[in-house]
């Protein structure tokens, strides 16, 4: 049998003594082994960037500067983030906004000469990467609120 | 034979990079969670009837600090979550016990590894909040400063810790306090011991007497009108001391966590 088929036999064969070789090779490597020293140089030495995933800005008459904060507020609460308005150190016409939670936040700022809130919606976690869909759907609430302030301007970029 | 030459060379080298990514996880894994481990711990007790008081004062704190703050009740606790960029505040409000116990954290999604926030920028958050905690007239707070973890291999524990902690308590001149109790009175299956200084208490409860579970020891401070230097200084030394005491102990491992 063998001498009628001596290639198919030499391929078995090579094949099953690789098998085997990789299985001891590989028991041996974990038992006796030594790991590679871990280059601590491969850790970035700054924070992974975090690109917002959507870009907000609304644009409403100053003068319904409360009504604002009072939905953005009441978005907070929806969706149980933890909540900031306050104004910078600074420059007492911008206000720091910040929302807070443990899988996505809002940041940004209210400028309160103009009427115009700029915010970031992101990962909390740069590593994470949540489906678009998640903000979307948040976001459509938040529009809504947006739009019971009489001419306010609501626009999301991508 | 030349397969498995082959497959030994490729089998040990697929098995080093095994190893290799399996130390480098572990390393990793460790490094997060000591980075997302409490770097301040306190607990306020309150009277019933200044909860509401005392949670003004923690949106008072948030929003002059610049930290998000979330504040929401369930049946039994209030839980309490404060974010900024490079730290994070948890903590629990307990209705029963009207307790809150608060943890001040890195922030690690936004705060790198590498560059860990110094320990003055704690230190001042911890600061003023003290001074906000202060207008509630009713808080007792208490910050713990060291915590031991005893791992043992062997069912010594009780009349160990108890003679170790006695002992370290009469040479100090210390009250020292031990107590048996259970949520089942009959039971009385928790030890716990306190020794008690001017400002500063120690604490352990050990409610699995029978098993070899790990057990911890906490070192608070004790805030009236802040901690004195003497009570920081004491506190210190008491720790270093028990650490030492309970270290020399046959089948026991002692680490310190923050």
């Amino acid at each position: 049998m063998v001498a009628k088929r001596p290639k198919l036999f030499m391929m078995i064969f090579l094949f099953l003594g690789s098998c085997i070789g990789l299985l001891f090779g590989c028991v041996l490597a974990l038992f006796i082994g030594n790991a590679k020293p871990i280059d601590r140089n491969s850790i970035p030495l700054t924070p992974l960037p975090n690109p917002a995933i959507r870009t907000i800005t609304i644009t409403i008459d100053p003068d319904r500067q409360d009504e604002l904060f009072s939905q953005l507020e009441k978005f907070a609460d929806m969706w149980r983030y933890a909540f900031l308005i306050a104004p910078t150190e600074s420059n007492e016409n911008e206000y720091v906004v910040s929302l807070y939670r443990i899988d996505m936040k809002l940041k940004g700022s209210y400028f309160a000469d103009s009427g115009r809130l700029e915010l970031g919606f992101y990962n909390t976690n740069p590593k994470s990467r949540h489906p678009q869909s998640f903000f979307d759907n948040e976001l459509k609430d938040f529009e809504a609120l947006i739009n019971e302030i009489p001419n306010s301007n609501y626009s999301v970029q991508k | 034979m030349l397969g498995v030459i082959l497959g030994l060379f490729f089998g040990y080298e697929g098995g080093i990079l095994i190893k290799t990514s399996m130390k480098e996880m572990e390393q990793n894994s460790k490094a997060d969670s000591e980075y997302g481990a409490p770097v301040r711990s306190i607990t306020i007790a309150v009277q019933a009837n200044e909860r509401e008081l005392l949670f003004d004062q923690l949106r008072r704190f948030a929003k002059k600090n610049f930290f998000a703050i979330r504040i929401v009740g369930f049946p039994s606790s209030y839980n309490v979550e404060m974010w900024r960029e490079d730290i994070n505040i948890g903590g629990l409000f307990w209705s029963d016990s009207k307790t809150l116990s608060l943890s001040f954290h890195n922030n690690q999604f936004e705060q790198h590894l590498s560059q860990p926030l110094p320990e003055s920028v704690f230190e001042d958050l911890m600061h003023d909040l003290h001074t906000f905690i202060r207008e509630v007239p009713s808080a007792i707070t208490t910050e713990r400063r060291h915590r031991l973890i005893i791992t043992t291999t062997d069912n010594w524990r009780n009349e160990e810790l108890m003679a170790q902690m006695k002992a370290l308590a009469e040479k100090y001149s210390l009250e020292y306090e031990f107590s048996f109790y259970d949520s089942n009175p009959s039971d009385n299956r928790c030890l716990d011991i306190e020794i008690l200084g001017e400002g500063f208490h120690i604490t352990t409860t050990d409610c699995e007497r029978d098993t070899i579970e790990d057990f911890d020891i906490e070192f608070f401070l004790d805030y009236h009108e802040g901690p004195t230097a003497t009570s920081e200084e004491t506190l210190n030394t008491l720790f270093e001391e028990l650490k030492s005491l309970l270290g020399s102990i046959d089948n026991a491992t002692v680490n310190e966590e923050p």
